[in-house]
């Protein structure tokens, strides 16, 4: 969707929602584009499936919106208050309902023999998120906000209301336990031959 | 870059894992127009609630309105304090009338021998009783 909202590219998430609590339009606008696709794309690898992920999104952008008005400057970064509450909105929805999450949750599948690049990339990206399910809430967490959002670990400490070590030592064990998950699946995932 | 050290250690190596991740943060999550639309509504909506209530509150501060027929009569006669100077006056002449209308007469004909008094004791009936009179005093100076 194409909208004129690169004018205001160069202001801050702040000012636009401070800005938006006073009113302004185009600024729900602008932060709209702008937040909508990284909180989505947060919901969508710990939830994995993208219908919820979108009522998540649009969940916390609700909230967003309902917090505008009464936004304190300076105490926390919008996205990281966008991510907690991602977190939070997620973290209920993993636990009710648990038991068949786990059951559900599909090893790539075996046949899909492709030698097209994007379906492969595709598939790896696929296992890299079935494996991020396999481990537990915190540590799949961690390691999403870390390795894929780009997150520091003082902020995410911030986002998951843990404490820096805390992080540290869930994105580690959050590692170590993926590069076990995938690595059953490392020669059909094309690490073998990537001449790259 | 290769991966072959990775069967030598059993998991797969962090380059590898590096890679993944990587590769999944190129990945854009497209948000569908649907959705972008629905939270732009959620942003009006929720910005047509705030006004709504930020006028119901600046209804709810601001003193309430009298009637309307009062208020134009309030108007009329010159606002709020020339019709409490009205109701004043209104009330002190009720005072007079009630209190001692011979007084008043004794007072506007300069007739203000002792009889006078003394005949508007004997008139005064029970109304009359009721409110305290300073008359006298003010005939006698």
């Amino acid at each position: 969707m194409d909208m004129p909202f690169d004018a205001l590219n160069d202001v801050s998430d702040e000012a636009l929602l401070i800005a938006f609590g006073n009113g302004d339009a185009a600024s729900s606008r602008a932060l709209t584009m702008r937040l909508t696709p990284k909180v989505l794309g947060y919901a969508a690898r710990l939830l994995r499936d993208r219908a919820e992920a979108e009522d998540v999104a649009q969940e916390a952008m609700l909230r967003l919106w309902k917090i505008a008005p009464d936004w304190r400057q300076g105490e926390a970064k919008v996205t990281t208050w966008l991510y907690r509450v991602v977190t939070n909105l997620c973290t209920d929805r993993l636990r009710k309902k648990r038991g068949s999450a786990l059951d559900e949750i599909a090893e790539p599948e075996d046949d899909r023999p492709s030698q097209e690049a994007v379906m492969i990339q595709r598939e790896r990206i696929d296992a890299l998120n079935a494996a991020l399910a396999t481990l537990p809430d915190r540590q799949r967490e961690a390691v999403v906000l870390r390795h894929i959002e780009g997150l520091g670990n003082p902020e995410i400490a911030e986002v998951l209301d843990i404490s820096v070590e805390a992080v540290e030592s869930l994105t580690a064990r959050g590692k170590r336990a993926l590069t076990q998950a995938l690595a059953a699946q490392r020669d059909r995932l094309g690490f073998e031959d990537d001449a790259s | 870059m290769t991966h072959r050290d990775d069967k030598m250690t059993g998991g797969l190596s962090d380059q590898s894992l590096e890679a993944l991740f990587a590769e999944a943060r190129d990945e854009a999550m497209r948000p569908s127009a649907a959705l972008l639309a629905a939270v732009m509504a959620d942003a009006d909506t929720q910005m047509a609630t705030r006004a709504r209530q930020d006028a119901a509150r600046r209804e709810a501060l601001r003193p309430k309105q009298r009637h309307p027929m009062l208020a134009a009569m309030v108007a009329a006669l010159g606002g709020w304090r020339a019709v409490a100077g009205l109701a004043t006056a209104a009330v002190t002449g009720l005072a007079i009338g009630l209190g001692a209308p011979s007084t008043v007469t004794n007072l506007a004909t300069g007739d203000y021998s002792e009889s006078a008094t003394v005949e508007m004791t004997a008139a005064s009936d029970a109304l009359d009783a009721l409110v305290p009179s300073f008359y006298d005093l003010a005939s006698e100076g």
